[in-house]
């Protein structure tokens, strides 16, 4: 009778052990799932700023052309910057739908140091920024010079 | 009696490999997994596109190395190659300041590392004192442009820009 008593208890003991074991194994899981959505979130936002950075930069309403089809490239026309900052704060929808929640801004570094804001629009609550700075040349087709720029596409969620 | 202690103590050593393979597992996805440096990917594609596309805007950019006509950055390093002057002044002189200027505004804000360097001929040698911020040692992302001069000597243009 004593002996099957110590043996129920140690099945118990082992069972409770097993169970123990199991719940830190469910809680190291899901702990680990959750560290890796947050990754995956980080990655999604990391990939969707360079599309936005590469959308930005090749926007015709920017980039330089000479003769008739050909362009130059990494190239931001002065004259249509100054009307593209008119054209894109009338057009926000439109806009919004291709950057969402973003601030691009033209800086000139060499030999002048102009700043132009294309798109401003910042969400009330901001979690995670990335800022993509993107080296130009601006071309003035008035003086058929060029000059070094930057246009920085910041990206917020 | 001896024969249960020896089965006890196999049984209780079979354990203990197994715990600690479980251990080692566990430890490798941990260091591999969790603590895998997030954003790599982008970060290799902002390094590139940065050298290629300043090393681009670099050689179109007007200097006012000559007042009475537009001379731009590579004008500016065939110049230096050929011992030409910039209004009387010493044109590679001129270009380093230049690239100096444009480089410390840019790359050096957005916290990078760079090294630009102008080299002739098949060797490449330096034309101008290397432009360096910190340096390049390891992992780098390099822009290449290539000119050449009235003499037809190749001019190699590189910019190394790393985290």
């Amino acid at each position: 009778m004593k002996r099957a008593q110590v043996k129920m208890g140690e099945t118990i003991a082992i069972l409770f052990i097993f169970f123990v074991l199991i719940l830190f194994g469910l809680i190291f899981y899901f702990q680990f799932q959750k560290s890796s959505f947050e990754r995956q979130k980080v990655e999604l936002f990391s990939e969707q700023s360079i599309s936005k950075s590469l959308v930005a930069s090749f926007l015709p309403e920017l980039i330089c052309s000479r003769n008739v089809a050909a362009t130059v490239k990494n190239c931001i026309d002065l004259k249509k910057l100054e009307f593209a900052s008119e054209e894109m704060k009338d057009n926000r929808e439109y806009y919004f739908d291709i950057f969402g929640f973003a601030v691009i801004t033209v800086e000139e570094i060499y030999p002048g140091n102009g700043t132009w804001v294309l798109y401003n629009q910042t969400p009330p609550e901001i979690t995670r920024e990335i800022n993509t700075p993107i080296p130009v040349s601006l071309f003035n087709p008035v003086e058929n010079t060029y000059s070094f720029g930057a246009l920085n596409v910041e990206v917020y969620t | 009696m001896w024969k249960f202690t020896r089965k006890g103590q196999l049984e209780v050593f079979g354990l203990v490999i197994v715990v600690i393979l479980i251990s080692l597992g566990m430890l490798f996805l941990l260091k591999f997994v969790l603590f895998k440096p997030v954003g790599e990917e982008r970060a290799t594609f902002t390094r590139g596109k940065l050298a290629e596309n300043t090393l681009g805007a670099l050689m179109n950019t007007v200097t006012t190395c000559r007042a009475e006509s537009k001379v731009t950055i590579s004008d500016l390093i065939q110049y230096c190659a050929e011992n030409q002057d910039c209004d009387g002044g010493d044109s590679c002189v001129f270009l380093k300041e230049v690239v100096e200027e444009i480089l410390s505004k840019t790359l050096q804000v957005w916290n990078k590392d760079y090294e630009f360097r102008v080299g002739s001929g098949p060797d490449k040698v330096d034309i101008i004192t290397p432009v360096v911020h910190e340096g390049c040692p390891l992992d780098k992302k390099t822009g290449f442009r290539y000119l050449r001069t009235r003499r037809r000597e190749l001019l190699t243009i590189e910019l190394d820009v790393c985290d």
